[in-house]
């Protein structure tokens, strides 16, 4: 009998060219799970604070968790953990496909790469035959070439593939790492970590089977669950539709971002890019990760106009957010067009759409003009900004130059009037949720360990009445729009619960859209792991593992100062569902650093360092 | 005296439209959110967040003459 663990470490030496594997102590395995959590302890314990992200010391860390060995619905991905570029300090991203299974089946729970390579090169690993190639003849691909090319070297189309684009060799802070050509290490610029060590692709297949604990119990639990799963996201429209299914919705609740974060509604613009009419435009089909009964990717085929003619990936509700209304673009097929684009070029999807934002602001105020721009106009809804900045920033080239280090540095080196307007937190550019609709994302924006995210809570869809988590005591009920009562330790308890799906290395979308509860979770690990544990300790090995990035956060400077949030977050709506309402930020604040056991200086206690056996 | 109100269904809920005469319906003064809820054949799980004039109504909110109510589908999978 196993416990879902191969207890091992794949280390890459890319300064020395050399590779070893080196043991996992079950008992780390038992208090940070796996994912995310385990990658941060990792990351706490070998790199020091401050370092240069892009410096041989740090380290790009790739992740799995119990849920990698087996063919659980949502279990094909895997966290990669590092310093990011953009923010300074904690990163993770995760991403799916079918890679987390093929890490896990080549024989191990955890890949580091550390040091930097001279030349270009690609890691090749197929279970024990580990190998540094060369990858000089695909510097300069972009990343689906780099992942067709790799797979046509090695003449192996089992390889799953995260590969870069220029704009990760180009050392751009919001490159990210693309994953089959269909899935993305998106935030926090992990893909130029990857540029900064010259590695250019990791291709992975594995061929074992990792020994569980109770292997008939999790195969019956996970031909339940996947049953389950399909037939409600079926019910609810998330199979056929994916994330823009949400768009009018969230809409209505002023929490999609229109006019960079300056305009209050848009239900014709959101009604345009959500469901079904995007569904139809773009012919979008599921595009599931390995054994997904939910696919929430999109596959999608434009053929009229040429102009903006895509076949593959489609755009999800993060981009047409970020890439539509938020740039006053209401047409799908612009926004599949500029995500394709940025998909092969390799930059975040989410960041690249706030930085047009940003720009087209600025050109609005006057602050920049055709001079500046190499003649493009960004006026709102101006597609023709969206594709030239893709292309310039991941090029790192004319006008697109001055964004290479992110959205908050260009801008602070326009002056402090200009600093001002940036969303963000910690350099991260804010996601498409809206804290002034869902308060309690507020105080998560705030502290998140990697800077302004929402999947570090979940808790927008919670106050938006798509999922609860009644072992947790969050029912319907539990917050009410605008009212302080209960926000905070929202945003703390699923800060915790959406760490843990980070460590366990599950798809959040089995439990938010999929209705897949944690006490489900809860069993289904028991029988990979059988160690037993109920939702409380589960719980608390998650808080462990957020704590682990908090205290990292801390090492780099961060701390109660810093946990704010931009400008524009205290402006109210003029009209709409939260037209005159103010976020109670520092009351909110205040609750969730009690909730958590936070000092008033953002802190964590002695005593709940304690708790946690940290 | 019959009361008329205008309806907005979002997204998936735009299905149950078939009962709408020019986006309103017409219901019988005292009815609440729920009972406008029942007669578009709308399932209990999914009355979750309705706003009534733009401001969130409760299942027992009543509607009046020239009310504008707008179905929110339930928001999951916001990734």
């Amino acid at each position: 009998m196993g416990n879902g663990y191969w207890q091992k470490c794949l280390r890459v030496d890319l300064s020395s060219a050399k590779v070893y594997v080196e043991d996992i102590a079950e008992t780390d395995l038992k208090r940070f799970i796996g994912g995310a959590a385990l990658g941060a302890e990792y990351l706490r314990r070998e790199v020091g604070s401050k370092i240069d992200p892009f410096s041989s010391e740090n380290r790009l860390i790739v992740a799995t968790g119990p849920f990698q060995s087996t063919s659980f619905p949502g279990g094909a991905k895997f966290s990669m953990v590092s310093i990011s570029p953009l923010t300074g300090t904690f990163a993770d991203s995760a991403a799916g496909a079918s890679f987390g299974l093929g890490v896990k089946q080549a024989g191990y729970d955890v890949i580091i790469i550390q040091g930097k390579s001279e030349k270009p090169v690609y890691l090749h690993i197929v279970d024990d035959d580990v190998e540094i190639r060369d990858a000089s003849n695909f510097w300069g691909l972009d990343s689906f070439e780099t992942a067709d090319s790799v797979r046509a070297h090695c003449d192996d189309p089992s390889l799953s593939i995260a590969s870069i684009g220029p704009a990760g060799e180009n050392l751009v802070a919001i490159a990210c790492v693309v994953i089959d050509k269909h899935s993305f290490v998106g935030r926090c610029g992990l893909g130029c970590v990857m540029g900064s060590k010259n590695l250019k692709a990791i291709a992975v297949h594995g061929t074992k089977a990792v020994p569980l604990h109770n292997s008939q119990l999790v195969k019956e639990l996970t031909k339940k669950h996947r049953k389950e799963i399909a037939t409600t996201v079926k019910e609810n429209g998330f199979r056929d539709h994916g994330t823009p299914s949400i768009c009018e919705s969230v809409e209505a609740l002023g929490d999609m971002p229109i006019k960079y974060w300056e305009g209050d509604t848009w239900p014709e613009g959101a009604k345009k890019l959500g469901a079904p009419n995007s569904t139809e435009e773009l012919q979008a089909k599921p595009y599931p990760c390995k054994h997904c009964p939910v696919g929430c990717h999109r596959k999608i085929e434009v053929t009229e106009p040429a102009k903006y003619a895509v076949k593959g990936v489609g755009p999800e509700y993060e981009t047409l957010g970020m890439m539509g209304t938020n740039l006053l673009i209401d047409d799908p097929k612009i926004v599949a067009k500029g995500n394709d684009m940025a998909n092969r070029m390799g930059v975040d999807t989410i960041s690249i759409g706030a930085m047009v934002g940003f720009c087209m602001e600025c050109w609005e105020k006057g602050w920049i003009t055709a001079k500046d721009t190499d003649g493009v106009a960004y006026t709102w809804g101006n597609p023709d900004a969206l594709f030239s900045l893709i292309e310039q920033v991941s090029h790192k080239r004319d006008f697109g130059a001055r964004f290479a280090k992110g959205t908050l540095a260009a801008a602070q080196a326009m002056g402090p009037e200009v600093a001002d307007i940036v969303v963000h937190v910690k350099g991260l550019d804010f996601p498409a949720h809206d804290a002034r609709a869902c308060n309690s994302l507020a105080p998560t924006y705030a502290t998140s360990p990697r800077g302004a995210c929402h999947f570090r809570g979940g808790c927008e869809d919670i106050e938006m009445g798509g999922f609860f988590i009644p072992e947790l005591g969050i029912n319907e009920g539990y917050t009410r729009f605008f009212e302080r009562e209960n926000q905070g330790p929202l945003a703390s308890t699923s800060m915790d619960f959406f760490g843990l799906l980070n460590s366990l290395v599950l798809c959040d979308f089995m439990v938010d859209g999929g209705d897949l509860s944690f006490s489900n979770v809860c069993d289904v690990f028991n029988a990979i792991t059988g160690w037993n544990c109920d939702i409380t300790d589960l719980m608390l090995a998650a808080e462990r593992g957020t704590t682990v990035m908090r205290m990292i956060n801390i090492r780099d400077g961060y701390d109660g100062s810093t946990d704010k949030l931009p400008k524009k977050m205290f402006i109210s709506a003029k009209e709409g569902f939260r037209a005159g309402k103010v976020i109670p930020f520092k009351e909110l604040l205040h609750d969730f650093y009690e909730a958590r056991g936070w000092g008033a200086d953002g802190i964590p206690s002695q005593k709940t360092l304690e708790r946690l056996g940290l | 005296m019959k009361t008329r109100i205008n309806i907005v269904l979002l997204s998936r809920f735009s299905v149950l439209a078939e009962k709408l005469h020019d986006g309103s319906l017409e219901v019988v003064p005292g009815s609440t959110v729920q009972d406008v809820a029942a007669m578009l054949g709308m399932e209990e799980k999914d009355l979750r967040i309705v706003l009534v004039d733009g401001r969130q109504a409760q299942k027992d909110t009543v509607v009046v003459d020239g009310s504008t109510v707008v179905f929110v589908p339930p928001v999951a999978g916001g990734g």
